[in-house]
């Protein structure tokens, strides 16, 4: 069998993180993941026979990054089409997420946030990595700029110098898959006529 | 000196990467392509084979995301042929359009079994399955550019003189049209198959 310069059935998935810093000020972040191989495993067997749907669930941790440094050149933590049972290193509990469909997208929402503390120094609880489970596997990952960083970086620029701001930030996470046409023809990744 | 600059927070990812160079994570996802194979049996023994690819349709678009959400457990389990995929006008196969939802012109079905494996011995009819992520890896000396494959395997038999077999398509339990081809007609006579043996491949892009 061989693939096709042709038209494909695709999906990639996108990460929207919402950060509330307490004051209603939101926050809105997008990035994409590395879909797993057990997810893609997971999702043929679904088209084949398997006919247990996995509770879903995302966990955030803080082994996105090297260690301690940003440096690219010890940056070992790039998520890989392996990471089949957990993240890098997980920090807080995993939320449990409601699946909802949207046209041909499926949406995997936490039902609530976590609340994570903002620590401009200690690295021990940034948050730069979060994962997506299906059952007790890891179904697609991602690393992003660590929170705090980022969070530290806008009161430096002093968007949060009104004091109205709290220590504790409220984290909210959706996972979307969106399915599209794949087309070489059409130049790219197609969603209803449109390429995007 | 305050910034009064209204920044977003992907300006600080950008700053971020600018004074970090941090990696951005792969944007990858799950692809699925197909192939479908024809074989006519004639009665003097010979066999003659062709491999095309197929075109997942708009159905499928539809029934991926429900079995994701859990709304249904329908499967591939029905391959049909038909005698309207041939454009008489300008002596083609009509072109397969992803709205399609049916064959042109349906001459005959057949329901296929999954058999949880192999199927029995002597038996080229049903469904199977095989998983391979370990060939899935660049230099891999066997690679395999699928990570999955399923196979679903039906014959058709001749039940009229003649038989102009021009289109054929993988549809779900539910009348889910998946996945269609048109080719030229395999002429069949009575006492004459068209065995098809058509591939679903599962990949990552």
């Amino acid at each position: 069998m061989h693939i096709y310069d042709g038209d494909w059935m695709s999906f990639f998935g996108t990460v929207v993180v919402e950060v509330d810093d307490g004051t209603g000020d939101v926050l809105t972040h997008t990035t994409h993941n590395r879909i797993t191989n057990s997810c893609i495993e997971y999702i043929f067997k679904r088209m084949v026979f398997e006919d247990v749907v996995h509770p879903v669930s995302i966990r955030l941790g803080n082994g996105g990054r090297g260690p301690s440094s940003y440096n690219p050149k010890t940056d070992t933590a790039l998520p890989t089409p392996d990471d089949m049972s957990d993240i890098y290193n997980p920090i807080l509990s995993p939320k449990p997420a409601v699946r909802t469909r949207d046209g041909a997208s499926v949406l995997y929402t936490i039902v609530e946030p976590w609340v994570v503390p903002y620590n401009p120094i200690s690295e021990r609880q940034n948050v730069n990595e979060m994962g997506l489970y299906f059952g007790s596997f890891l179904a697609a990952h991602t690393t992003i700029v660590d929170l705090n960083y980022l969070i530290s970086e806008r009161k430096r620029h002093g968007r949060w110098l009104s004091g109205t701001y709290t220590d504790e930030h409220y984290v909210n996470v959706t996972w979307k898959f969106t399915f599209g046409r794949r087309s070489d023809q059409a130049g790219g990744f197609m969603i209803g006529g449109d390429v995007v | 000196m305050v910034d009064e600059t209204e920044y977003t927070f992907d300006d600080y990812t950008k700053i971020a990467k600018r004074n970090h160079d941090v990696k951005p994570t792969v944007k990858d996802g799950f692809a699925i392509s197909g192939e479908l194979t024809l074989r006519v049996l004639r009665k003097d023994g010979s066999v003659e084979e062709e491999k095309l690819p197929n075109l997942i349709v708009n159905g499928a678009f539809n029934y991926l995301p429900q079995l994701l959400v859990g709304n249904t457990n329908a499967r591939i389990n029905t391959m049909s042929v038909g005698t309207g995929g041939w454009d008489h006008e300008l002596g083609v196969p009509k072109l397969v359009m992803p709205s399609d939802g049916a064959l042109f012109n349906h001459y005959q079905s057949g329901i296929m079994t999954y058999y949880g494996g192999s199927p029995p011995e002597g038996e080229v009819e049903g469904i199977q399955w095989r998983t391979e992520p370990q060939r899935h890896t660049p230099g891999h000396p066997e690679y395999s550019p699928f990570i999955g494959i399923a196979t679903y395997a039906y014959t058709f038999d001749c039940k009229t003189d003649t038989a102009h077999i021009n289109e054929s398509a993988l549809f779900v339990s539910d009348g889910t049209m998946f996945s269609k081809r048109t080719f030229p007609a395999r002429v069949l006579s009575f006492g004459e198959f068209l065995e098809i043996v058509w591939e679903i491949g599962v990949t990552r892009f």
